[in-house]
């Protein structure tokens, strides 16, 4: 359907009657529903869980996690805990939009009880006190999480603090053409030389994915990790922003399309990288090189490669809406997602690839073992070696001035 | 029940989804509504009126707007002229509804695979030997003269218009008004410039109007093939309310309620209620 902004505005037409109508719903029971599980015995959460019917809102931009969650995820709790898992599909802006909307209206109960998020969507929620929680101390499995680590325990520079609980970590890699590019630029000052030299096959997608990476080479213009961690700081990102556009001006009439356009998502940057017109591409997933060589989408000659100055090191969570009325059922199935046994099977790159939560040391050693025997990754980098060049988020407000910035001093300039 | 009624039924149908969601806008773009609103204030206007992001938006939709339609039409009434000349085939008729088969979304894919540089086209210019290499194919997507967007808007309505023109014109007995006009001393082309585009244009007026103001509202054709500046008013709207900036929000319902009062303004001020006689 063609979204005009039109029918945007008769979107809005159920919402708008609430609230002009001045109907108000009665108010959340987050307060009572908190205390209630609270007091519940894991086995008395096990109990009410069985027979509900949950449904989660994810990312389905992936043949590979979609089969992973129909075809383990989904039968694996129907059969040990007699949950009904539907998955629907939305990312990002379409779970902050539709709880959003939905704590506008004062509605009762969502229309989705749990969800994928990242960091700039855990940021939102929470501003938004669309998150239920804390919760994740409950979990039985929740000690085996390696909460220390900090590219798990802290989000964008925010304690999790309960309301997420994570579920896989990842690294943003550049993807590159092996064939094309032997020795792939190390650094900035060898990235825009090599641009220079090959005009038209080096872009930055105009998404979460290209903000990533930008991110990576403000904290770069900074002067390190340490530079830029804690809160927003106006003074430095004034700094590293302005040798940030100078650099992005510099390089700008080489990139993709003259730097006239730039890719609106990570799947248009992948199908022009497939395509031929560009030779880089990039993935928040560092092993998504061998998933895309495995589907068949990208050439075999794909490599991934995270460069010298580093690049941002992240995870991915799983939350709880705060209007839903099936929280044991979600925390039951978040409980199983980061069971060892869904973990490793979530780990092997021929089903996700998905680097695991968990600390291995607090496996029993069967666990252990099996972790340590998952086959290595053909095309990308091993995370042991990538380990020391992962840079932490920076605070949520970095991305958004970055966002905004880019489309001024780069898009519009 | 009763005419009145039913009009009044239908009325509130179509226009108060309209109206309500126009004041859910409105309230929120002032700050009264929504939860990252503290109160009322002028701040998203004030911050959507000193864009120039914004104007160069409606500006640019416009354009677009306005050059594929007189492409569409102009083409549209050629085609028509030239087919109610003789009997109209069963291809003729294929040809014409194939395209309107096609949602926006598809169409846009289409010509996207067709005019990129490494698309269709210009591996066929490639394998015919006529550029060294497909980077050498002209840029008609995400380009700045707008190639792509306006190809698929004219791909997607230039078959609507040319049924209509053929239908009215057909219904308006224009053969027998061109053998007239030759009889008394006319020529084909005199005919054509003076009695059959202009009767065609006045007649079928409402229905330019309202396949203008669609074009406008147009949101996955200029998302695909446009540039990513300026951007068509629909993709600038829904950016505002989805990226990462949820105080945006409110400066996406304000550009609705300037989008939304600016059409309205534009079909009372040149939509004259008489020409929906025709309808």
């Amino acid at each position: 359907m063609t979204v005009t902004p039109f029918t945007h505005l008769l979107k809005q037409v159920g919402l708008a009657l609430l609230v002009m109508l001045g109907l108000q719903g009665c108010q959340s029971s987050d307060e009572g529903d908190k205390q209630s599980l609270a007091d519940q015995s894991w086995d008395q959460l096990l109990e009410t869980a069985k027979g509900q019917e949950v449904t989660m809102m994810m990312w389905q931009g992936d043949p590979l996690i979609n089969r992973y969650m129909s075809d383990y995820a989904v039968p694996l709790l129907d059969s040990v805990h007699n949950i009904k898992l539907s998955i629907v599909s939305g990312q990002g802006n379409d779970i902050v939009n539709l709880l959003m909307s939905e704590l506008e209206a004062s509605k009762q109960s969502s229309e989705i009880d749990m969800m994928w998020i990242n960091g700039e969507t855990y940021y939102q929620l929470r501003q938004i006190k669309g998150l239920f929680g804390p919760f994740t101390d409950q979990l039985p499995n929740s000690p085996l999480i390696n909460w220390d680590n900090p590219f798990i325990g802290t989000d964008f520079q925010q304690p999790v603090e309960g309301y997420e609980c994570p579920w896989g970590n990842v690294q943003m890699t550049t993807i590159y053409r092996s064939d094309k590019i032997p020795t792939p630029p190390r650094d900035l000052v060898a990235l825009e030389a090599w641009v220079k030299l090959n005009p038209g096959k080096f872009t930055i997608g105009y998404d979460f994915t290209g903000m990533t990476l930008l991110k990576s080479w403000l904290i770069d213009f900074a002067g390190g990790q340490a530079a830029i961690d804690g809160d927003f700081d106006e003074a430095t990102y004034q700094r590293a922003s302005s040798q940030l556009w100078a650099y992005l001006n510099r390089i700008k009439p080489y990139l993709w399309n003259q730097g006239e356009s730039f890719p609106s998502s990570v799947a248009q940057m992948h199908q022009l990288f497939a395509n031929g017109e560009l030779w880089f591409t990039m993935s928040n997933n560092d092993s998504e090189v061998d998933n895309k060589i495995l589907q068949g989408v990208f050439p075999e000659s794909a490599r991934a490669y995270v460069p010298e100055t580093g690049t941002i090191q992240n995870s991915h969570y799983l939350g709880i809406a705060q209007l839903s009325d099936r929280k044991e059922a979600a925390m039951v199935i978040i409980n199983t997602l980061i069971s060892p046994a869904a973990q490793f099977h979530k780990m092997q790159p021929a089903i996700w690839g998905d680097g695991t939560v968990l600390s291995i040391a607090k496996l029993d050693s069967t666990w252990q073992q099996k972790f340590q025997a998952i086959p290595g990754r053909r095309f990308a980098p091993d995370r042991a070696d990538i380990q020391s060049r992962a840079l932490a988020e920076p605070a949520p407000t970095y991305m958004i001035r970055l966002f905004a910035d880019f489309k001024k001093e780069i898009i519009e300039s | 029940m009763s005419r009145k009624a039913a009009i009044g039924l239908f009325m509130l149908i179509t226009l108060g989804p309209l109206v309500l969601g126009l004041g859910y806008s409105l309230l929120y773009s002032l700050g009264l509504i929504g939860l990252m609103n503290d109160g009322f204030t002028l701040t998203h206007w004030n911050y959507l009126f000193s864009s120039t992001g914004a104007w160069q938006s409606l500006g640019y939709t416009v354009i677009v707007t306005v050059v594929s339609l007189l492409l569409s039409i102009g083409s549209a009434l050629f085609l028509s002229w030239s087919l109610i000349q003789r009997p109209i085939t069963f291809k003729d008729g294929l040809s014409l509804f194939v395209p309107m088969l096609f949602p926006p979304l598809i169409a846009g894919f289409v010509w996207y695979q067709l005019l990129n540089p490494a698309g269709f086209l210009s591996r066929l210019v490639f394998a015919f030997g006529l550029i060294d290499q497909l980077a050498s194919f002209p840029r008609w997507v995400n380009d700045s003269w707008n190639v792509g967007i306006i190809v698929t808007h004219v791909y997607l309505i230039f078959p609507i218009f040319s049924i209509l023109f053929l239908a009215q014109s057909r219904k308006l007995r224009m053969p027998e008004m061109k053998t007239l006009a030759v009889n008394l001393g006319s020529t084909s082309g005199q005919f054509f410039r003076k009695v059959y585009a202009p009767i065609l244009l006045q007649t079928t007026k409402p229905i330019i109007w309202l396949y203008g103001i669609f074009l406008m509202g147009m949101y996955e054709v200029p998302l695909l093939l446009g540039r990513s500046a300026p951007q068509a008013v629909s993709v600038f709207i829904t950016e505002k309310m989805t990226r990462f900036n949820l105080y945006d929000i409110p400066v996406g319902h304000a550009m609705s309620v300037l989008y939304t009062v600016t059409i309205l303004l534009i079909v009372s001020l040149f939509v004259r209620k008489k020409a929906f006689s025709v309808l």
